[in-house]
Formats: C-alpha cells, sequence, structure tokens
C-alpha cells in the first residue's frame, strides 16, 4: 500500500469544535434510527472526563461493547459514510449498506444526521439517501443556540418539494448569490449543498464572516472527524512524532508509562534503491513525477524544497524533493536502549499499534473527534486499559473526544468509567439496538458495582449465547 | 430500559441449541446454556450460580431432563424449578412468558 501525506501543519484555530450526537436510520445491521449520544446523562462524577460546550457538558469519551455482529462497527462505518458524503458530495454506492433484516427497509431511506458544537451554538446537520434512486432525498442544516431556540438554516427536501433557505447575510450581493446557489441546488440529487458551498463558492465566506459556519461545518468533518480500523485504514498517521517533535519527550513518556522498550527515535539516511528496492521501476518513475508535480504545484516560487512523509508498506520515509525530482530520503529508527536500533516495519504489531494510537494522546491538534474500532486490536488487556486510563487522564488543555469499540472488559469499571460513557450494542431480530449504561433502570449508582461481571453475565445484553458443556456428577 | 433477566438452562445440547432459536429474539431475556450430562440436584445447581453467577430473586434457572443424558432431582423450594418437557423450546417459551409462574415449586 502507498500512501501520501504532505507534512500536516498546524490548523489555524477555528473556534471549539466537537461532536454532541450521531445518529444513524437503515444503514447496515441498524435498522430503527440509533444514537450515540455525547451528552451527559444521568451520572455523577469525574468531572475530567467532561467538555465544556459553551453552558452544556460534553463527554469525552463513549466505549461501545457488544458481542460480534451486534452492530459496533456498523455504527462506526455509518459515521465514517457520512463523512465520505460530506466530502465527496455524492452516493458512493461502494459503501452501500441498507438493513437486510426486513423488506420494510429496503425501499426506505438511511438517515445520517450529526450534532456538532461549533464557538457557543449546537448546529444539526443531516441529509437522507435513497439506494434505490441513488439520489439525495432531504439535507437540512439547523442551529439551536443557548437558549435551546431551533431555527433551521436550509432545507432541501426532494420528496416533498421543500427548498428553503433562511440564512441572511447583511450584504444584498451575497444574499443574491447565496439564493442563487441554493436555486441551483435544487436540482442536483446527486449532490450536497454542504459540500458544493464549501468547494465551489469558496470566496463567499471571506465576504461575509457571518457565514463562516458553513466552513467551520465543512472543515469539521475533513479534519477534525478520524477514524481508526483495526486493519491498516486509519486517519491517523502513526507518525506524530514527525509532526510535531516538539512532543517527543510526551511519546516517551507514554511509551515507558506502556512498558514499551523503545526510548529513542532517529532519522537516518537511506538510498533511493534501499527505500524503492520491492517497488516496481514503474511506480519509482510516477513517484518521481508525483514529486515534481508536487514541487511546481507549491505556492513559493520555487525556492523552497518540499517534504513529503511516504508511507510504502509497513515503513515511513521523509522525502524531500525539488523541481528534479528526490534529493534524499530518511526513515526512522526506533532505538530500544541499549538492546539495539530497529526500522518501523521490524516492530511488533502491537507496538506499531501503540505508535499509532499515542496520537490521541500526544497530538497537540485541538477538538479532534477519534473514532477508534476494536481499539484492543494486537494490545495486550493491560494495555488498552492504561491506553484509556492514559487518554482520560492526558493534558486537559489539549480537548479531544474519544469513541471506541471494543470487547476489553476490564475498562467496564465505575472506578475507571462514568456510566454515561458505556454503551452496550446488541442485534435483535437483525437490528442493532444501542443503550447506554444509565438507561438501565436498575443501574446502581454505586461505584463499587462489579459491571463487568454483570455485562459478562448478560444483564445488558450484548454477550453471545453459548452453550457450555459440563459433566455434573463432577 | 430493564436489565436482563438471567435464564439458566441446564439441558442436553441438543434442547440447548433448539431453545436458543426459539428464545433468541426476546428482549429482555439473557439465556445462559449449561449443555449437560449426568445427574444433579437442583439445589446444588442453585447454590453453585449464587457464587458464580450473582444469582437474582428474579432470575430463572430451568433443569431439562433428558431420559439418556441428563437427569435432575427436584429438591428445591426457593421458587426455580425442573422441568421434564417433550417440546422444550415452545414449551420454555410460553413457559417464560406467564405459565411457569403457575409450576413454581
Amino acid at each position: 500500500m502507498l500512501i501520501y501525506q504532505v507534512k500536516v501543519f498546524r490548523l489555524k484555530k477555528d473556534g471549539a469544535t466537537m461532536l454532541i450526537k450521531f445518529s444513524a436510520e437503515n444503514f447496515g445491521a441498524i435498522g430503527k434510527k440509533q444514537e450515540i449520544d455525547m451528552g451527559t446523562g444521568k451520572a455523577r462524577g469525574k468531572s475530567f472526563h467532561l467538555l465544556k460546550a459553551f453552558k452544556q457538558s460534553v463527554l469525552r469519551f463513549i466505549s461501545i461493547y457488544g458481542g460480534n455482529a451486534a452492530g459496533k462497527s456498523t455504527m462506526i462505518k455509518a459515521m465514517h459514510f457520512g463523512k465520505r458524503m460530506v466530502l465527496n458530495g455524492y452516493l458512493d454506492k461502494r459503501y452501500l449498506a441498507i438493513n437486510r433484516s426486513s423488506n420494510i427497509w429496503a425501499d426506505r431511506p438511511s438517515e445520517f444526521v450529526y450534532t456538532i458544537f461549533i464557538e457557543k451554538k449546537k448546529y444539526e446537520y443531516g441529509f437522507c439517501v435513497s439506494w434505490i434512486d441513488e439520489a439525495i432525498i432531504k439535507e437540512w442544516l439547523c442551529e439551536e443556540n443557548s437558549r435551546q431556540e431551533r431555527k433551521t438554516i436550509f432545507i432541501r427536501d426532494f420528496q416533498n418539494n421543500d427548498f428553503d433557505l433562511f440564512v441572511k447575510s447583511k450584504s444584498e450581493e451575497i444574499n443574491n448569490r447565496l439564493l442563487i446557489y441554493f436555486s441551483d441546488a435544487q436540482n442536483e440529487k446527486n449532490t450536497l449543498f454542504l459540500k458544493e458551498i464549501n468547494t465551489k463558492k469558496g470566496d463567499l465566506f471571506e465576504s461575509d464572516s457571518s457565514l463562516q459556519y458553513f466552513r467551520a461545518i465543512y472543515r469539521w468533518f475533513q479534519t477534525k472527524l478520524k477514524f481508526v480500523y483495526p486493519n491498516d485504514s486509519s486517519d491517523l498517521g502513526r507518525y506524530s512524532f514527525l509532526n510535531y517533535p516538539e512532543n517527543n519527550d510526551k511519546l516517551y513518556d507514554c511509551l515507558a508509562q506502556m512498558d514499551s522498550p523503545i526510548t529513542n527515535m532517529s532519522y537516518v539516511d537511506i538510498s533511493v534503491e534501499q527505500a524503492f528496492r520491492d517497488v516496481p521501476s514503474s511506480i519509482v518513475e510516477g513517484i518521481e513525477s508525483d514529486f515534481k508535480e508536487m514541487f511546481l504545484a507549491q505556492d513559493n516560487d520555487g525556492n523552497e524544497d518540499i517534504s513529503v512523509v511516504m508511507r510504502l508498506d509497513d515503513n515511513y520515509y521523509i522525502i524531500e524533493a525539488d523541481g528534479g525530482g528526490i534529493k534524499n530520503i530518511k526513515t526512522i529508527q526506533l532505538t530500544h536502549g541499549k538492546y539495539g536500533k530497529y526500522e518501523f516495519k521490524e516492530e511488533s504489531d502491537g507496538t506499531k499499534r501503540i505508535l499509532e494510537l499515542l496520537e490521541i494522546i500526544t497530538s497537540p491538534e485541538q477538538d479532534v473527534t477519534y473514532i477508534v474500532d476494536e481499539i484492543d486490536r494486537s494490545l495486550h488487556p493491560l494495555l488498552t486499559e492504561q491506553l484509556v486510563s492514559m487518554y482520560l487522564n492526558s493534558d486537559k488543555s489539549v480537548q479531544s473526544q474519544l469513541i471506541i469499540t471494543t470487547h476489553e472488559s476490564r475498562i467496564l469499571n465505575l472506578k475507571k468509567l462514568r456510566k454515561d460513557e458505556i454503551y452496550f450494542a446488541t442485534s435483535q431480530c437483525g437490528e442493532s439496538e444501542f443503550v447506554r449504561l444509565d438507561e438501565f433502570e436498575t443501574s446502581n449508582p454505586r461505584t463499587d458495582l462489579n459491571i463487568e461481571t454483570a455485562y459478562l453475565n448478560g444483564r445488558y445484553g450484548g454477550v453471545p449465547t453459548l452453550i457450555q458443556c459440563q459433566d455434573l456428577d463432577s | 430500559m430493564l436489565q436482563r433477566k438471567m435464564l439458566y438452562v441446564f439441558c442436553s445440547k441438543k434442547d440447548g441449541i433448539s431453545i436458543r432459536e426459539a428464545i433468541r429474539n426476546m428482549t429482555d431475556v439473557q439465556l445462559i446454556i449449561t449443555a449437560s450430562h449426568g445427574t444433579c440436584s437442583i439445589k446444588n445447581i442453585i447454590q453453585k450460580l449464587k457464587k458464580t453467577h450473582k444469582l437474582r430473586p428474579n432470575d430463572y434457572v430451568f433443569a431439562i431432563d433428558d431420559c439418556d443424558i441428563v437427569g435432575f432431582t427436584n429438591d428445591c423450594q426457593d421458587g426455580r424449578f425442573g422441568v421434564s418437557l417433550q417440546n422444550f423450546g415452545i414449551i420454555l417459551y410460553m413457559a417464560w412468558r406467564g405459565i411457569c409462574r403457575k409450576v413454581r415449586l
């Protein structure tokens, strides 16, 4: 696998943004509308697990438990599908997934709704897609202020032929432009208006700052919502120490806390032949030409070299290039104290996974919502527990959120988590259902209650019904 | 949302599979099946479950005889019961829905 990532530059602060709620209907294992709510519920204590969203408290952490095929990953994929739709702007049938448990879902639309906090307001952005017509059938954006007054900003309802744009700019010219853009969008069943207005009408926001929320919402999807899957697919770079070298002390401290043998990381020069020894020459030529194009495309009058971090299979290279192509290649070397130096690809799966996930704790990037499917993949149970604990006790100045799915029941402990930070997913009649621990009526508020035992016994659902064999005579 | 009631079933493996299918979609019940062989008293089973699974008053323990594989002696007087049935899945479902309360020991 070949992935390019241009070295990440610090994002300009857009103001606090965070996820408040996500809901999905008719997507994969999800039939009836299910939601993941980051708002606080019937739980007390652990105020350091909370973020402040103006006058409301919002959770920093959510863990989703459930048996295999209960729908945990489907919820993550639904969130990711929504992100892809917003960024691509069109319906991508590769990610087609309606609920197949009953015929009633076959011709019903799929719905995705995100409630996001930006600055001092909540915004609800949602859309419905029809898989039969391969079209967007509804899209809307609403805002809610601190007094919980709700106001629609725009709605595009193709089924009821209802198209309204309620937003008003101070400038008559901008109002006219907005109306023209919105009017054009009435004929676009395959494109989301949020995407259109952000990618093709860019200078609109420069003309009127009161419309900035359109950009802020889009940028949240683009840069603040990051997904990590148990396979190689990840929005994390696995090289946060490259992007934020000033944070390396923090990273080494985290690695030491997790009993990793890595004590230092450094760059070493390697030749082009070494770096690309397993890559066909035609692809190497393609890479060279990509770098030349990147150099020409950059906006610095051609005076500065470009620096690119490239992932090739299981290794990382920092490549410097100019108009003539690749100038210099460095790779990462990991020192295990006095026990030798290793390349990244030589590390164990667990170590690679730790290095990847530690970006969540060490990155100084603000307001990111990390969504990690099966966080316990390749990790020792104690390390998973430690990772979650380190995240929850990490630097309070960095505001981020973490949603995980896991089978690691050791974290199910009310001394570590709040009741509203735990969801259980169960599959009933082919449809997933997500219930938060604080929604259980008999849920006991005592912090010494053994949630782990109750969960594994099946009190909250989300466990497989096994048939255990036993000789009663013995 | 209520926590699930636990339904502990001790029976043969074949009966366990059919019971699991019969009540798979009941949302308020968590089935714990032990495919047993040999003989045992229900009292002993309940004592063990109290220790290992934190058995609660509203939970149920079914011990289903199979003449060749498993048998139970019914010496329990605290609201649980043993049954000897033919069509376990359906009858168990009916029992759970109300009839079982009439046959409490």
